[in-house]
């Protein structure tokens, strides 16, 4: 009867439990975190940024280094002067570094990266209160006050054999454009826009491993794609369509940053609305103001407004819900 | 119309293997006993034994005090040391009847065996009240509760919960391979009060030699049928339950009742079994000891009242230190900080879970990811409901829906940021639903806690 206990240990007298285990229930949770996320976002852009790097030359990796790591700098130097802790733990400023580094042009001044990447984590994430508060994505806003300060510097993508006009612009100025250049890369763009491939890759990487959701990518491809058959004057020409869709950043932009967390609705509906709203001013902006490189900027900050509001009016209705339409409240015996 | 499967939901990790396969042990206590008087929902029962006294297996020793109350029986034979405050699971005191086992195991006489047609409502209600029988799949409401509606032939469906989602329990499914006879034979008997109802045996669908055994025995029964459940937690829960079985759907506010429906755990249905057919009060259930660190996972048929530190020693103790012990499972248990309490009409399982397993979680900022979102069942936002909390608006809370939040966890379990989501927006969920001005209809289900 005994002879079982002695191969294990004894029952203790008193249960004590290591300083910190929880009393609160559930006691499992799942096995990826925020710094696990954050990693196989890292992943994803690292190969990105590989691809880039290797067409573009080493100015783009020093471009990209110096994004991230003032990125991580701005961010931890801003909370330890508010006092808030070591937040750069988590990887999510090296990220919206090294994205900021991916949506530059090849061959711009250092300073620009480290401006960028500074002037993005500060205005856009940290002074809202850091990650999770913030309206608008730290990369694309650190891409704005770029283009704000240096517009020129920012629309020019030469960089070695390459010219400093992209495909967009040279569609938009009525040449034609290798679609095989595009899709591989092989064309002036900033350091990790060019390469379809590479994006679409790393884009099923994500939404393989539960990282990103196809929702918001999904109805924003659609609504561009209306938009522009419909309003392009080219009607369905795949040519047209083509480099419409891979130039300008549209994709790495609707991938990887219309579906940052943070600036991202978290209901399902608010997200197809998300998507939608983004698809149709990104193709506004690019048919009726003319602005074809930076559409994605503008409209993408201006999409992230719309975030909040979708939310608050897009809440699910509880289940099993009996009141038909409008927003749920409390039911009280005789009402 | 019924789905199979219902929106949201996780998918934890299972450790049922640990212990599906060995066959349930029983294990008679020689330690002493102790009762608690409140093993139920609603009022505690009122001692009608007294220090000193001597009691047989089956005695009564306490009596249920009201309707929305449960009485508590003699699991053993011996003497009555003293009644009044001892340890129990969760931590608390509570008013406990404590015997002196003589080891002796001397029964209460029991009547002759019935059969079912010997059977109307009155009878049935009247045993499983008498029996002291309380749902065990976790709640504890009084069963004859459950069997005393006012119009039992609006009951459409008397659905038999078979579904253990919780990981790490297989008390369900050892009790369901084993004695699925009994199992069936309760929900007979419901359906005895429910005339106009149909059972449906609700298995998950990994089970499926259970499914085939109970389709087997079902197979002439035009009343009864089995459905095959897509696994998912927290499947179990009632309200998800009937909506995969049946697509009804059921709100905080109301009770199953109301949409024709009745849910009974696995457990429950055996008890009243037991209750109805032979006259036997509740006295034993099945107990899963299981996690890693236990040294001999498997099921045990425990005494009620048993020390849980005697139920430890007879499994076989631990195989290394836990970093956790629960009563209950990982998702929906509690924390034991003693080991000297005793196993009650709920004692579900016991689990010890090694360090990796249950891991110390550092909560960070939320990032807004959603995934709370996707894996509420009860389609709510629980990101939301705890912004509300953090802020301190209650308002905002009710309107969001916070007193629908039935507990499961899931949300707590999907979040990254490790955010304690769940325990924080049902503490305040039930904290209002006792305030009958803000929480309106819901108060309706105080019952439940």
């Amino acid at each position: 009867m005994t002879s079982t206990q002695e191969l294990t240990t004894q029952l203790p007298d008193r249960v004590e439990y290591r300083p910190g285990t929880s009393r609160i229930r559930p006691f499992m949770r799942t096995s990826y975190g925020t710094d696990s996320i954050m990693g196989m976002m890292m992943t994803a852009l690292i190969v990105i940024g590989g691809g880039g790097i290797f067409r573009y030359g080493p100015h783009a990796l020093l471009l990209c280094l110096v994004s991230t790591v003032s990125a991580v700098a701005a961010e931890a130097a801003y909370s330890a002067a508010a006092g808030r802790g070591l937040t750069i733990r988590d990887y999510s400023a090296a990220v919206s570094g090294l994205m900021l580094g991916l949506i530059l042009p090849p061959a711009v001044p250092v300073y620009f990266a480290a401006i960028g990447a500074a002037g993005g984590i500060i205005l856009g994430k940290c002074l809202f209160g850091g990650i999770g508060r913030n309206l608008i994505n730290p990369a694309m806003t650190g891409k704005l006050i770029l283009i704000s300060l240096f517009r020129n510097a920012m629309g020019d993508f030469s960089s070695g054999n390459f010219g400093p006009i992209s495909p967009l612009m040279q569609l938009t100025m009525g040449n034609s454009v290798s679609t095989r250049d595009v899709l591989t890369g092989n064309v002036s763009a900033c350091i990790g826009t060019g390469s379809i491939l590479l994006i679409l890759a790393a884009s099923v990487f994500l939404l393989l491993s539960g990282v990103i959701t196809l929702t918001i990518p999904l109805s924003g491809l659609v609504s561009f794609t209306a938009m522009m058959i419909l309003f392009g004057h080219h009607g369905w020409r795949p040519g047209f369509l083509m480099v419409e869709l891979c130039g300008g950043s549209f994709l790495f932009t609707l991938f990887l940053m219309a579906t940052d967390y943070s600036t991202s609705p978290v209901t399902g509906a608010g997200q197809v609305l998300y998507g939608v709203i983004f698809g149709i001013l990104t193709a506004v902006l690019r048919l009726f103001f003319g602005r074809t490189e930076h559409a994605v900027v503008i409209s993408l900050l201006l999409t992230n407004l719309t975030a909040r509001f979708l939310d608050q009016h897009t809440m699910p209705r509880p289940f099993g819900q009996r009141r038909p339409g409008s927003r749920f409240t409390v039911p009280h015996p005789g009402k | 119309m019924p789905h199979s499967t219902f929106f949201g939901g996780v998918h934890p990790f299972d450790g049922k293997d640990m212990s599906k396969e060995k066959p349930i042990k029983t294990i008679f206590p020689r330690g002493d006993m102790v009762y608690p008087l409140k093993q139920h929902i609603g009022a505690p029962a009122v001692p009608i034994v007294k220090p000193g006294d001597p009691v047989l297996t089956g005695q009564m020793i306490a009596r249920a005090d009201g309707d929305l109350s449960a009485s508590v029986h003699a699991t053993v034979s011996g003497t009555v040391i003293r009644i009044g405050p001892h340890l129990v699971a969760d931590g608390t005191e509570q008013e406990c009847i404590v015997i002196h086992n003589d080891g002796r195991y001397h029964e209460i006489f029991y009547p002759q065996t019935r059969s079912l047609d010997q059977l109307n409502a009155a009878t049935i209600i009247e045993s499983v009240r008498d029996a002291g029988v309380v749902g065990m799949g976790g709640a504890g409401l009084p069963a004859h509760i459950k069997l005393e509606t006012e119009n039992p032939r609006r009951i459409d469906y008397c659905i038999a919960n078979c579904v253990e989602c919780e990981p790490y329990l297989t008390s369900d499914y050892r009790r369901m391979v084993e004695n699925p006879a009994k199992v069936i034979n309760g929900l007979r008997i419901e359906m005895k009060i429910f005339s106009r109802a149909r059972g449906i045996l609700a298995v998950d669908e990994r089970c499926g030699d259970v499914s085939r055994l109970f389709r087997d025995l079902t197979r002439d029964d035009p009343r009864i049928y089995v459905r095959s459940l897509r696994s998912k937690y927290p499947q179990g829960a009632e309200r998800q339950l009937i909506y995969a079985l049946t697509g009804r759907t059921l709100n905080a506010t109301m009770l199953p009742a109301d949409i024709g429906c009745t849910v009974s755990n696995v457990d429950t249905l055996v008890a009243i079994n037991q209750a109805v057919m032979v006259h036997e009060p509740l006295l034993t259930r099945i107990v899963t000891v299981s996690g890693d660190a236990a040294a001999e996972p498997r099921n045990f048929r425990v005494r009620i009242g048993m020390s849980i530190r005697e139920l430890l020693e007879r499994a076989g103790g631990f195989s290394q230190q836990p970093a956790l012990i629960l009563d209950g499972g990982p998702m929906t248990g509690t924390r034991i900080d003693s080991l000297d309490v005793p196993v009650t009409k709920l004692t579900s399982a016991i689990v010890a879970l090694r360090k990796d397993r249950c891991g110390g979680y550092h909560e960070t900022p939320c990032t807004r990811c959603g995934r709370c979102v996707r894996a509420c069942p009860n389609h709510l936002v629980p990101m939301q409901l705890y912004d509300d909390l953090l802020k301190k608006r209650d308002d905002l809370f009710l309107r969001h829906g916070g007193l629908e939040c039935s507990g499961c966890g899931c949300c707590s379990y999907a979040c990254p940021s490790r955010m304690q989501l769940s325990y924080r927006i049902y503490s305040r969920r039930t904290a209002l639903i006792r305030d009958p001005e803000r929480a309106g209809l819901y108060a309706r289900r105080l019952s439940t806690q």
